[in-house]
């Protein structure tokens, strides 16, 4: 038996509540006391130094108030650590959304933390990032997001997170581990600097006529490869939310996107290639098909079958796609 | 990614505004004691600081930070010398907490700062525990701990945001319990191990080694404590109470000085001592000095001290804090166990040879109407008495031959002059005298004797041939009153200043009372009135034992009040007038029998209710239609008349019920 595995044992027996993180978990997630690490900040650390201190010099020359001032910061410091504690348990996950995103870019996920009563600085980390919120007000829920670090194309899982608070005084910080399940779609890395597109040998003969004024169609959540000039910035700033402008183009060619055509040797580059060769039409607004070793997508040039198409591509061979 | 890492550590201008605030108060009682210089330091360490906040703009270049912090300490270095004391030390915290703000950029470095104020303020401690001071040691614990508070959470809003500062003085409150019972069962030392407390003085206050004319009517204006004494039995007569302090033996004409060269003796050796005893409990505030104030004439030197030769109660070390002793004395009038050599005859009947010419051809032509030394001393007494002499606290300043100038001259003065002039007209005479100084009098003050710097006196003392020490009183002579009664029936007579009338000085008392409880229950409480409380509680003895037995109880217990008070103050979420009026409606129908769950939402509610009570149906729906738009909708003025229309609605449903619930 391998040591860590034997030191998981161990821990699972003492503390099996501690050791939750180790399996993912279904949402909604009440956070139950009894998973809380608490231990003191370096804050914490050095403010118990300088109490020591305090306490050494205001015995040694028997000064009340001294000690009346020392003792106060020890009550200070317990008050600390209950409210600490009481600050992370009871809050509920309820869920968590994700948006999808190109490999070697960072997944966002968000988790929407509800709270029984008021809580304050409440972080998530990863092994990369770190990020806050000011305040969940009681009954209400907020969104948290974390992001992790994505290499390769397929889904991704939320992963080991660590949700954790050191409110009110900085002197200690609680915390509780936990692996989100969720998984975030990573479509694969577009090729840097692709060839223009393909000239098909082949088309299909119905040509249509190339307008160059473009029809403003209508907008459209802003999605992951639209180009930024096409971001209705007005209406962005109204709502909050991205929001771009859809164009329709009637173009004469129809462009197959034909993954047995592409010429290089590895899986991997061929679907980057792709995923390039896809936005990029995406953009021009071309209607497009995508075919690959069993999928064929359509000639279509709507945000859907975009989004299908660039699924399609990231998880291509996978076995749970 | 990276700019959140970056600004999660950086601070903002509400935090260092905070953090300035925090040094400020901690350094602040520090200032009078710290070099002229230091308050210019803090004031440009602040503004620099404060400036670079608002206006975003870089740190300091570190090399100015040395070169500032170099110079700092260079000058205190050259100012008050380069050894490792108490004062030296003192400044040097508070100068290294003052220049650590120009490099405070990051949280850490807040942290720092910050926490190392709460020591700064313990060393305030150290040099006086009044009581005044509480109020200071609270309020700066509250802006300190907030500070902790700001930088842990930070809505970068409302530099005095009333919530946020509400949640620290109830975090405070929560930890006050433990606080309160650690200080009592938090066991103590009998006895410091290194060190004294009495390290850190505040300076000299009080009588000194040297007496001149007016350094006794200056006192006089000081209405602060000089020592409190607690009487066994009944408190003697006002013209009985001498606290002898400091005897002066050595005069030049115009100052007097104490004789350095004196054996001690650790007891008064009683020979055929007769006359009443008392004993008295002192409670000595501090003086910087190392003299002990008792009765004449002592019996035995209190612990920690000895007693001169000439009566005199010294301590080893300069008394910088409260102290307490107690003495035992006996009311003599004559004290003839003194041993005096006659080196030491020569010294008590020296005068500086060309001053006061005109002193000494009175007491010439005196000296051959007498026949005695107390006949002289009579004759002088009846001078003072009958002449044109004035007792007064601010008489005219005296230069050169000063006691010519106030026999003859000006004949107005303190009880400094009169026994200045006395014992100078004594030793002209060719009788071994010397001057004592020390306190008359005193005021009952609820049980205690309050012995103020304004009681300050000083007196003369005569050697008589085989009989010992006189003690001669000039003053009583001039005015009977301050001797019978104390110098308070004086200043009661007359007001010393415009601030000065009896409502001032009762309360002044009044809190001096308060002081006094405050330091035998809290300032002084230690290992002994520990004991006491150990044994109440059921302990006999404070050992590892018992101790770990209380503390770990008080633990416990405050750890379920902590967690009571958390549970009763945990934050809620405040109900809006929505809220309100909505539960409102819903409790009408509740309690005319419709069974509904009253955490329905709103539409179903109505629903419920309509199919409840048909005939309000329109009442109802007006009702809930009005109360969505006000909720709900953003153009709506939310606060106008909102109450109103909603509560006249409900007043109609209620009008409704009740005109059913009659028909049925």
């Amino acid at each position: 038996m391998k040591p860590a595995s034997l030191k998981n044992k161990i821990g699972k027996r003492l503390f099996p509540n501690l050791m939750l993180h180790k399996k993912a978990e279904s949402l909604p997630l009440s956070i139950n006391w009894r998973r809380v690490f608490i231990l003191p900040t370096k804050p914490g650390l050095f403010f118990g130094f300088i109490c020591l201190l305090m306490l050494i010099a205001s015995l040694n020359f028997n000064n009340n108030m001294g000690l009346m001032l020392t003792f106060l910061l020890v009550g200070i410091a317990q008050v600390a650590l209950y409210r600490v504690f009481f600050n992370l348990t009871s809050l509920i996950i309820k869920g968590v959304t994700t948006q999808p995103v190109f490999a070697e870019d960072e997944a966002q996920f968000t988790l929407h933390i509800k709270a029984i009563t008021t809580k304050y600085d409440i972080c998530v980390q990863t092994n990369h990032m770190h990020n806050c919120l000011l305040e969940i007000p009681a009954d209400e829920t907020k969104p948290l997001s974390f992001s992790q670090l994505t290499t390769k194309r397929g889904w991704l899982e939320g992963g080991k997170i660590k949700l954790k608070t050191s409110y009110p005084f900085g002197l200690f910080y609680a915390w509780i581990w936990t692996r989100i399940d969720t998984k975030c779609l990573v479509y694969p890395k577009p090729e840097n600097t692709p060839p223009p597109l393909p000239k098909n040998e082949f088309n299909e003969g119905n040509k249509k006529i190339v307008k160059k004024g473009e029809d403003f169609h209508g907008l459209k959540a802003y999605q992951p490869g639209d180009s930024i000039r096409l971001i209705a910035w007005k209406r962005t700033a109204q709502t909050g939310e991205l929001i771009s402008r859809e164009y329709q183009q009637t173009l004469g060619d129809k462009l197959l996107l034909d993954y047995a055509q592409v010429r290089l040797p590895n899986q991997e580059e061929k679907l980057s290639r792709l995923t390039a060769w896809a936005i990029n039409a995406y953009q021009q607004q071309l209607d497009y098909c995508l075919k690959l070793p069993g999928f064929t997508s359509g000639y279509d040039c709507s945000s859907q079958h975009h989004l299908s198409c660039l699924k399609a591509l990231a998880l291509y061979g996978e076995n749970n796609g | 990614m990276a700019k959140i890492q970056l600004t999660k550590y950086l601070l903002s201008s509400k935090q260092i505004f905070w953090v300035l605030l925090s040094v400020t108060i901690s350094v602040l009682p520090h200032l009078p004691r710290l070099p002229l210089w230091f308050p210019i330091l803090l004031i440009g360490v602040i503004l620099s600081r404060w400036l670079t906040a608002i206006k975003q703009t870089k740190p300091l270049p570190k090399v100015i930070i040395i070169l500032i912090t170099l110079t700092a300490f260079i000058t205190i270095v050259y100012f008050q010398g380069f050894k490792l004391n108490r004062e030296i030390s003192v400044t040097i915290l508070a100068a290294m907490t003052v220049l650590k703000i120009l490099e405070t950029n990051t949280k850490r470095d807040a942290w720092m700062v910050v926490t190392l104020c709460y020591f700064v303020i313990l060393t305030r401690f150290f040099y006086s525990q009044d009581l005044l001071l509480v109020i200071y040691l609270f309020l700066s614990v509250l802006i300190i701990t907030h500070t902790l508070f700001i930088l842990q959470h930070d809505n970068k809003k409302d530099f005095l945001g009333k919530r946020e500062l509400k949640q620290t003085l109830g975090l405070l409150a929560t930890g006050l319990p433990l606080a309160v019972l650690f200080f009592l069962f938090f066991p103590r030392l009998g006895s410091p191990i290194w060190g004294s407390p009495d390290f850190f003085g505040n300076g000299k206050t009080g009588i000194g080694d040297s007496m001149s004319p007016g350094s006794i009517s200056q006192l006089f204006s000081d209405d602060s404590t000089a020592f409190r004494a607690t009487f066994k039995g009944t408190i003697p007569n006002n013209s009985d109470l001498y606290w002898r302090g400091p005897v002066l033996w050595d005069f030049d004409g115009k100052t007097w000085n104490t004789n350095q060269r004196q054996i001690s003796k650790k007891t008064f050796i009683a020979s055929n001592d007769t006359g009443t005893l008392v004993s008295y409990e002192v409670e000595l505030e501090p003086t910087g000095q190392k003299y002990l104030f008792a009765l004449d004439y002592v019996k035995t030197a209190p612990t920690g001290s000895t007693l001169k030769a000439d009566q005199q109660l010294i301590t080893e070390n300069d008394i910088n804090q409260l102290r307490h002793y107690t003495a035992l004395s006996q009311f003599k009038t004559y004290n003839s166990n003194e041993l005096l050599s006659p080196e030491d005859f020569a010294r008590l009947k020296y005068l500086p040879p060309s001053f006061n010419p005109k002193t000494k051809a009175l007491i010439q032509q005196w000296q051959r109407q007498v026949r005695s030394p107390l006949e002289l001393i009579k004759k002088i007494l009846t001078h003072f008495a009958t002449d044109e002499f004035y007792y007064s606290y601010s008489p005219p300043l005296l230069m050169g031959d000063t006691v010519d100038q106030f026999l003859f001259e000006t004949k107005s003065g303190f009880c400094e002059h009169y026994a200045s002039a006395f014992t100078v007209m004594m030793r002209a005479a060719g009788i071994p005298a010397r001057i004592v100084t020390g306190y008359q009098g005193g005021i009952l003050n609820e049980g205690y004797l309050l012995v103020k710097q304004s009681d300050a006196h000083a007196w003369a003392e005569v050697w008589i041939q085989n009989k010992g020490w006189l003690r001669v009183d000039p003053t009583s002579a001039v005015s009977p009153l301050r001797v019978e009664q104390g110098s308070q029936a004086l200043i009661r007579q007359n007001s010393r200043n415009w601030l000065d009338n009896s409502w001032s000085r009762k309360l002044g008392e009044r809190y001096d009372a308060i002081r006094h409880n405050w330091n035998k229950w809290v300032r002084e409480y230690n290992a002994t009135k520990q004991k006491a409380i150990f044994k109440v509680i059921g302990f006999d003895s404070v050992n590892g034992r018992a101790i770990i037995i209380v503390l770990g109880t008080i633990i416990l217990i405050t750890t379920l009040l902590v967690l009571f008070f958390l549970y009763i103050n945990r934050p809620k979420r405040k109900q809006s007038p929505y809220d309100k009026i909505q539960k409102k409606f819903k409790q009408l129908f509740l309690k005319h029998g419709l069974t509904a769950e009253e955490n329905l939402g709103i539409l179903e509610f109505s629903k419920k209710a309509t199919e409840y009570f048909p005939q309000s149906k329109n009442s109802i729906q007006q009702f809930t239609t009005l109360y969505l738009r006000l909720r709900f909708s953003e153009t709506e003025n939310k606060q106008a008349n909102l109450d109103n229309r909603l509560l006249k609605i409900i007043i109609k449903i209620k009008n409704e019920l009740r005109t059913k619930d009659i028909k049925e």
